[in-house]
C-alpha cells in the first residue's frame, strides 16, 4: 500500500473498520503513522468540541429576541391599520344612492356631498349672473313645499348651498342614466316635485363634447354608456359648434369651451383641463327663462353641468 | 413554553408568522440552541453568536412566509439565515481587517472573526478542545461550514448537503479535506518546529 492508498481509508480507519493492509502500511511508514495519530487527534477534539454543553444564548439575547418580535408584531400593526381605515377615493359627484347604508355613511360619501354642494352653489351663482336675474332659485328639496323656491329669493346664495347640501343626501336624490325616460324634460310635477340631482351615467369611457353633437337633447339622449368625463373641446371646435347652438341653449356665449355649453367661469386650458363630468339637473323654468313668468307654473327642465375634478362648475347647458 | 408542545415546527413557525407570541416563544426555545451553536463555532464570539441568533429568528419571522415546507426542515431554513448572517458579519469585519495574519509560526493563518477577550475560548474549557476550536476558527469558511455543521451540530451529510447547496461528494471531500488541515494545524501547534509532522502529513496529503 501507498500513501496515497493508505489516506483513501484513513476515515474508515478512524472509524473502527480495520485494514490489514492500512495497518501494516503504517508499521513501515513513519509519516503515515504521525498523519494517523493527527487525525486521530482532530476527530477526539471534534468529539469533545461538540459534546461540550453550549447552553445558548445569554438570557438578555432571549429577552432581546422577545422583545424585537413584539415590536416587529407592533409595526406590523401599526402598517396595517391605516390600510384597513383607509378607502380608495370616491369619484367627485357620484351619488352613491345604492351603495350601503356604512359606505353612504363614510367620510368619502360626505366629502363628495360637500363637493356637490359647492359645485350646485356655483352653479346658482352662474345663472344669476349670466341671465341677469335678480334672482335665481336653486334646485330644492323634494319635500319642500313650493313656497320654498320662492323663500330662497331673499337669500339666494345661502339658500343655494344649503338646498344643494339637503339635496344631495342620498334618500332626497334619484339617480338618472344618461339617455333613460327620466332625464328627459320632465315638467308639472307641481310643488312637490323633487328638484332631482344626479350624475351622469358612471361609465368611464371617455367622450369629446367637441366630437358629439350639440344638440340640446344629445346629452340626454345619450347611450347609458356615454360617459360623463368631458375634456376640453379645441378652439376650432369650439367656434364651429358654438354658432350652430340652438336657441334653447340659455345664455349661450360664442366662447363657450365646451359646445352647446354656456361658461360659468372662466376658462381656460389650464383652468378647465383635465376629466370633467356631467351632472343632470333640474331647474325650475322660470328661474331659467324668467319671462315666462307664471305661464309655466312649477315646471321644470333639464340642465346639464359640467362639473371639475375639483367641483366647481365650469359650464352649463339647458337640456330643453 | 411546555416542552411536551407537539406542533410541528412548521406549525410554529405558521402561528409565529401570524403573530402568535406563544407560538415564537416555542419554536424559538427550541431551535436557538442549534442556531447558537452554529454561529458560535462559526464566528468564535459569544457576543456575535446572541446578536446573529437574534437577527436569525427575527428574519425567520419577516421572510417566514417564503418557507416552503416540501423543501426542507424549518431548522435548514434557518440555519440557511444563520449562515448569511455569519458570513455578512464576516465581511464587514473583513473590511477592516486582513483576513489572514501570520501566527506565531510565521505562517499565515485565517483570522477568526473576533480574537476579544469573549471568545468562545472563555466558554469552552480544555486544552484540547481549545486547541481545535482554534484550528477550526482558522479554517477557510466552506471548510469550516462543513466542520461545524457535520461535527459540531452532528449533521448527517446529506443534511449539510442540503444545507449548502451542494451535492454529498463535495460534502465529503471538503470535511476530509477540512480534516486533514485541522490535523496539519494541530500537529504544528503541538510541534512548533514542525519538522517531522508538517512535512510528513503535507507529502502524505499530495
Amino acid at each position: 500500500m501507498k500513501c496515497k492508498e493508505f489516506d483513501a481509508h484513513i476515515d474508515e480507519m478512524l472509524s473502527g473498520v480495520l485494514h490489514p493492509d492500512a495497518s501494516q502500511h503504517m508499521r513501515q511508514c513513519e509519516r503515515c503513522t504521525s498523519y494517523y495519530r493527527a487525525r486521530a487527534g482532530v476527530q477526539t477534539g471534534l468529539r469533545k468540541l461538540a459534546l461540550i454543553s453550549v447552553e445558548g444564548p445569554s438570557p438578555a439575547a432571549d429577552r432581546a429576541v422577545m422583545d424585537a418580535y413584539r415590536q416587529m408584531q407592533q409595526r406590523r400593526i401599526a402598517a396595517v391599520q391605516p390600510q384597513l381605515v383607509q378607502q380608495p377615493a370616491a369619484k367627485v359627484l357620484t351619488f352613491p344612492g345604492r351603495r350601503p347604508a356604512a359606505a353612504r355613511n363614510s367620510r368619502n360619501w360626505w366629502g363628495g356631498a360637500s363637493a356637490a354642494a359647492v359645485a350646485l352653489a356655483v352653479l346658482g351663482m352662474g345663472l344669476h349672473l349670466h341671465n341677469g336675474v335678480s334672482t335665481v332659485s336653486a334646485p330644492t328639496v323634494a319635500s319642500a313645499p313650493a313656497a320654498t323656491a320662492t323663500q330662497t329669493v331673499a337669500a339666494p346664495v345661502e339658500r343655494t348651498v344649503a338646498s344643494a347640501k339637503l339635496a344631495s343626501r342620498p334618500s332626497l336624490l334619484r339617480p338618472m342614466q344618461a339617455g333613460s325616460p327620466s332625464s328627459a324634460s320632465e315638467s308639472g310635477q307641481g310643488s312637490a316635485a323633487p328638484a332631482e340631482v344626479a350624475s351622469a351615467s358612471l361609465n368611464t369611457r371617455p367622450v369629446e363634447v367637441a366630437k358629439a353633437s350639440n344638440d340640446s337633447a344629445s346629452m340626454a339622449q345619450a347611450p347609458a354608456n356615454a360617459s360623463p368625463i368631458m375634456h376640453l373641446a379645441s378652439a376650432g371646435e369650439t367656434a364651429n359648434v358654438a354658432s350652430q347652438n340652438t336657441a334653447q341653449n340659455v345664455g349661450q356665449s360664442a366662447s363657450s369651451t365646451w359646445p352647446g355649453y354656456s361658461n360659468l367661469m372662466y376658462c381656460d386650458p389650464v383652468v378647465c383641463s383635465g376629466p370633467m363630468q356631467v351632472v343632470h339637473i333640474k331647474v325650475p323654468v322660470n328661474q331659467v327663462k324668467p319671462n315666462v313668468g307664471q305661464s309655466v307654473g312649477n315646471s321644470f327642465v333639464n340642465a346639464d353641468v359640467v362639473v371639475g375634478p375639483d367641483g366647481v362648475a365650469r359650464a352649463i347647458r339647458v337640456a330643453n | 413554553m411546555p416542552l411536551t408542545d407537539t406542533r410541528s415546527e412548521h406549525e410554529l413557525l405558521r402561528l409565529a408568522v401570524a403573530g402568535d407570541e406563544e407560538a415564537f416563544a416555542a419554536l424559538y426555545e427550541r431551535l436557538k440552541s442549534n442556531v447558537y451553536r452554529f454561529a458560535l463555532h462559526m464566528s468564535g464570539s459569544v457576543t456575535l453568536a446572541d446578536d446573529i441568533t437574534q437577527d436569525a429568528f427575527i428574519t425567520l419571522i419577516e421572510e417566514g412566509g417564503k418557507f416552503d415546507e416540501s423543501r426542507g426542515q424549518v431548522l435548514s431554513f434557518l440555519l440557511g439565515i444563520t449562515r448569511n448572517f455569519v458570513r455578512r458579519a464576516y465581511r464587514s469585519q473583513a473590511r477592516s481587517a486582513p483576513l489572514v495574519t501570520e501566527n506565531e509560526q510565521g505562517e499565515e493563518v485565517e483570522l477568526a472573526l473576533e480574537s476579544s477577550h469573549d471568545t468562545i475560548a472563555e466558554v469552552l474549557q480544555g486544552e484540547t478542545v481549545d486547541l481545535v476550536r482554534e484550528a477550526v476558527q482558522s479554517l477557510p469558511v466552506h471548510y469550516r461550514e462543513v466542520v461545524v455543521l457535520c461535527d459540531l451540530c452532528e449533521m448527517s451529510y446529506a443534511e449539510a448537503s442540503a444545507q449548502l447547496d451542494c451535492n454529498l461528494g463535495t460534502i465529503r471531500s471538503r470535511l476530509n479535506r477540512a480534516h486533514a488541515l485541522l490535523a496539519k494545524k494541530l500537529e504544528t501547534r503541538v510541534h512548533p518546529s514542525g519538522k517531522q509532522a508538517g512535512g510528513i502529513i503535507q507529502g502524505c496529503l499530495l
